[in-house]
């Protein structure tokens, strides 16, 4: 972590680098639409990057900050996918969470529940366990960025709930997710 | 074996008996032997005219009782009935012995004579006689007091006696199947907790279908079905009184349940729950409603099944890297693999006769509904197998098994299919509407 | 055949008056069978309750299994018979399979037919179709000095005797039989030799599969192709019936 930041501020000025530290370039990006929200709370960056962003500033037209669709806009998905039968997290699946969680640590009144799927190549109750088990390592990897876990809701829908019906491999890839679906109790934070 | 060495047996005593009558005149001494090992599979044809009736309100139900026999014992694929336009003898009184000869000719081994007798307007009184037509001997008879619009079951009724007299075990037609009825697509599918009588007919909805419900089981009363459902939010165990109506979670647990099934005496109720996204094997006293954890495995442990006897479980696991059947004491101690095949193997389900474990296998892109023997996993046999087949469920008597499958692409539909544990007779079961997740009842009371 | 007349007559008579005679016993009763009506009460969307905790009370059955032993009508069957039969004279109580002339009749034609049939009947395969094959065409040709009777027996039985492949243990449920022939093959009598053993065991199948044998007996008599001048070879047969592994 230190590594990065070290060298995230030797090169920091016009590049925002949205690839390591996203949540910053899209947090400040919102900032002058939303100008009651709080500015982000993880991760003080020493290093005056928030400086940058006026430069590069267009209009937000994203979904209204704090709401299940900004947290989806945000962290680039709301679910993570999973290889066959697998329920480790790809490099991928980890980027995706940090994001969520980064989300989750913000609004901090938002619940989130987590729903493990699973392709139709499996059969209903071993999917269902399997489905259990990627939720729950959504949750374990959002607990580790700092999230409270009793925000943080496991089920399993097993093959029950694919996002895409046909019958191959594009298709089952699609299925194998965990989806992160946000509860936001209004969006009036504090 | 026995018939091995009778063979030496038959062969001596063949010369000897040859030797005997032949050369020395002694025909008082001979006996010929002979080991007859071979014999047909082939259904035993059984004639089944319409059951005689003396009241007219009574005539419907009389063909329509005859009818529900012939279809019953002729899908078990153990029976042909003949065509009830090829009987010479029309029978007027089933108190009288049939003429067999005429039974005979038209190559009946077994013929069933009924009446029905209209006692009042309430009440029925449904009379049966099974023959042996080569035997020219009455093999069974019965008679049944119901009401009228109790005359399926006691169709059903009949064909057990039958089947049971003629095979020597106990029937299955006067029992139910829960299942879940589906309808829309793929990505939109709605479920419904549903039952029907075994041969599809009587299809009723048990709830409403707002929720998404899963893989009902009959409880040994067949009055209670536990199932899973969605009605929370996730997933828990359900148990249903089918006559009240009446619907309770079971334990209210933190955690997902799933995978709930009856204890052979009913009075346990075994299933996995998730914690910390790792599902093992419960099994809790329903009337106590005390639990009991079985497995501590930090692999998936689910899909327990009793035995017939309560005192092992036959589940599914991935400790070993992939899904396999694995089979354990009812207490958790003495845990085995069962399954070695090539495949994933899951849903295992213990025969209600004891002797074999239904599965599923998932290998080479298909699905597949087979049996293996319960004490070792020897003699494994692939019954039917199709892009997605999965969920056996016994007969009552553990002859025959239902599963689902469910058809390729965004409208691939489920339907309910039955077939022997030979891999023969494979007929898909009547239902309105696709259909998935059968549960066999035992024998209605 | 002089006197085939005659004795037919004579047996034919025999046969009605001995089925008079043990028609009322061989009538047996009924029993008596209650059943329970079940009902299904269908939950609406309407109807659903929230889960509750309460016990589902123990639903009160009202069960009144009447056994009551149904008496068999005790008229003459005789007056009946000719009332219940008005287009046919023969008397149809013959309570024993001996007719031979019946017996001839069907059999023969039962022979031919099941050669036949046996090609397509088929929901399942003839056990052996091969062996089958062979044995019964040489049984057909009618050479009484040829035919072997272990294979006669053996390619007759295959067309009677059912072998229910889906009994548990099926192989290991063997049926001794001793069976005593007449000259002309009709079985005079017939004993399970270990029928203790049966009735002994757990397995109902066991039962089924002796019930099996006693009707392939039954329907493949009479045993007329066995070899006449050899009668004292066969007149008493032991047969053990033990289904192999379907190959």
């Amino acid at each position: 972590m230190k590594t990065r930041y070290i060298l995230l501020g030797s090169i920091a000025l016009t590049l925002s680098a949205c690839a390591s530290t996203p949540e910053v370039e899209e947090v400040v990006e919102t900032e002058p639409v939303q100008q009651e929200l709080p500015p982000p709370v993880v991760e003080p960056a020493p290093e005056p990057v928030v400086q940058a962003p006026p430069v590069v500033q267009e209009v937000y037209t994203g979904p209204p900050p704090g709401t299940a669709e900004h947290f989806k806009y945000v962290s680039g998905d709301d679910r993570v996918y999973f290889g066959y039968d697998r329920y480790d997290l790809s490099s991928q699946a980890r980027d995706v969470l940090r994001k969520q969680s980064e989300w989750l640590n913000q609004y901090g009144q938002a619940i989130v529940v987590v729903g493990g799927n699973c392709d139709e190549r499996g059969t209903r109750e071993y999917n269902l366990a399997l489905g259990a088990r990627r939720a729950d390592a959504v949750k374990a990897f959002l607990v580790s960025q700092g999230v409270n876990p009793s925000r943080i809701t496991t089920v399993s829908y097993g093959k029950e709930r694919p996002i895409a019906g046909e019958s191959n491999e594009a298709a089952w890839a699609l299925n194998r997710n965990a989806h992160s679906s946000v509860m936001v109790g209004g969006n009036t934070r504090s | 074996m026995l018939f091995r060495r009778s063979i030496s047996v038959y062969i001596l005593s063949l010369v000897i008996g040859l030797f005997m009558s032949v050369s020395m005149s002694m025909p008082a001494q001979a006996q010929l032997e002979v080991d007859i090992t071979r014999g047909h599979t082939n259904p035993t044809p059984i004639a089944i005219p319409d059951f005689l009736n003396a009241h007219p309100e009574t005539a419907q139900i009389s063909k329509d009782m005859a009818k529900v026999i012939r279809d019953d014992l002729e899908r078990s694929g153990l029976f042909a009935v003949l065509d009830p336009a090829s009987y010479i003898e029309k029978q007027t009184d089933i108190n009288y012995q049939p003429k067999f000869a005429d039974w005979r000719l038209i190559k009946a081994k077994a013929l069933v004579s009924g009446r029905i007798v209209r006692e009042s307007e309430n009440r029925l009184r449904v009379e049966f006689r099974l023959w042996d037509i080569y035997g020219g001997e009455q093999l069974d008879g019965l008679r049944f007091a119901t009401t009228p619009d109790n005359w399926r079951r006691i169709a059903h009724k009949v064909s057990d006696s039958i089947y049971k007299r003629l095979t020597g075990e106990s029937g299955y037609f006067d029992s139910r199947i829960v299942y879940i009825s589906e309808s829309g697509n793929k990505v939109n599918r709605k479920k419904r907790l549903a039952i029907m009588d075994q041969d599809g007919a009587n299809p009723q909805f048990l709830l409403g279908g707002a929720d998404l419900v899963l893989t009902p089981r009959f409880s040994p009363s067949t009055q209670t079905v536990t199932y899973l459902s969605w009605e929370t939010g996730r997933s828990q165990v359900y148990l249903l009184d089918i006559e009240t109506g009446r619907r309770e979670i079971l334990g209210n647990f933190p955690n997902l349940t799933m995978a709930p099934r009856f204890s052979p005496n009913g009075t346990k109720l075994i299933f996995s729950m998730s914690k910390g996204g790792n599902s093992d094997i419960y099994v809790m006293d329903l009337k106590s409603r005390s639990t009991q954890r079985l497995t501590t495995d930090p692999s998936i442990d689910t899909s327990p099944s009793f035995s017939p006897d309560g005192r092992k479980i036959v589940f599914n696991s991935d400790r070993g890297g992939s899904p396999q059947l694995y089979t354990m004491n009812a207490n958790g101690s003495n845990v085995k693999r069962l399954s070695f095949g090539d495949g994933r193997y899951t849903t295992p389900v213990w025969s209600p006769r004891g002797d074999l474990i239904a599965f599923t296998k998932s290998l080479n892109g298909q699905f597949h509904i087979g049996v293996m023997g319960a004490a070792d996993g020897k003699g494994e046999r692939i019954l039917d197998s199709s892009y997605m087949n999965e969920g056996p469920t016994w007969a009552p008597n553990g002859r025959v098994i239902l599963f689902s499958r469910e058809g390729r692409g965004a409208n691939g539909r489920s339907s309910i299919w039955s077939i022997d544990l030979n891999g023969q007779n494979l007929l898909k079961v009547p239902t309105s509407g696709a259909a998935s997740d059968p549960a066999w009842s035992p024998l209605l009371p | 055949m002089k006197f085939g007349l005659p004795i037919s007559l004579v047996m034919h008579l025999g046969f009605i008056f001995g089925g008079l005679l043990i028609w009322n016993t061989s009538m047996s009763p009924l029993r008596d069978v209650e059943i329970i009506p079940l009902d299904l009460v269908t939950v609406s969307d309407i109807t659903n309750v929230k889960p509750t905790q309460k016990k589902p009370d123990p639903e009160p059955v009202e069960d009144e299994p009447e056994i009551e032993t149904a008496e068999v009508p005790t008229e003459s069957p005789e007056g009946e018979l000719l009332a219940d039969e008005p287009p046919d004279e023969e008397p149809n109580v013959e309570p024993e399979p001996q007719s031979m002339d019946d017996f001839l009749d069907s059999f023969s034609k039962s022979v031919d037919q099941a050669r036949k049939d046996n090609p397509d009947a088929n929901r399942q395969a003839v056990l052996g179709s091969e062996i089958a094959d062979r044995t019964v065409q040489g049984v057909g040709n009618q050479d009484g000095n040829t035919v072997d009777p272990i294979q006669y027996l053996q390619a007759t039985m295959m067309n009677c005797y059912k072998v229910d492949t889906g009994a548990k243990d099926y192989q290991s449920l063997r049926v001794e039989v001793r069976v005593n022939l007449s000259r002309d093959g009709d079985i005079k009598d017939l004993k399970v030799l270990n029928e203790m053993q049966i009735l002994a065991s757990s397995n109902n199948s066991w039962r089924a599969a002796r019930d099996n044998v006693i009707f392939a007996l039954n329907e493949c008599a009479p045993y007329d192709k066995l070899p006449k001048t050899a009668y004292n070879t066969w007149k008493t047969l032991i047969l053990n019936f033990q289904p192999t592994d379907e190959s």
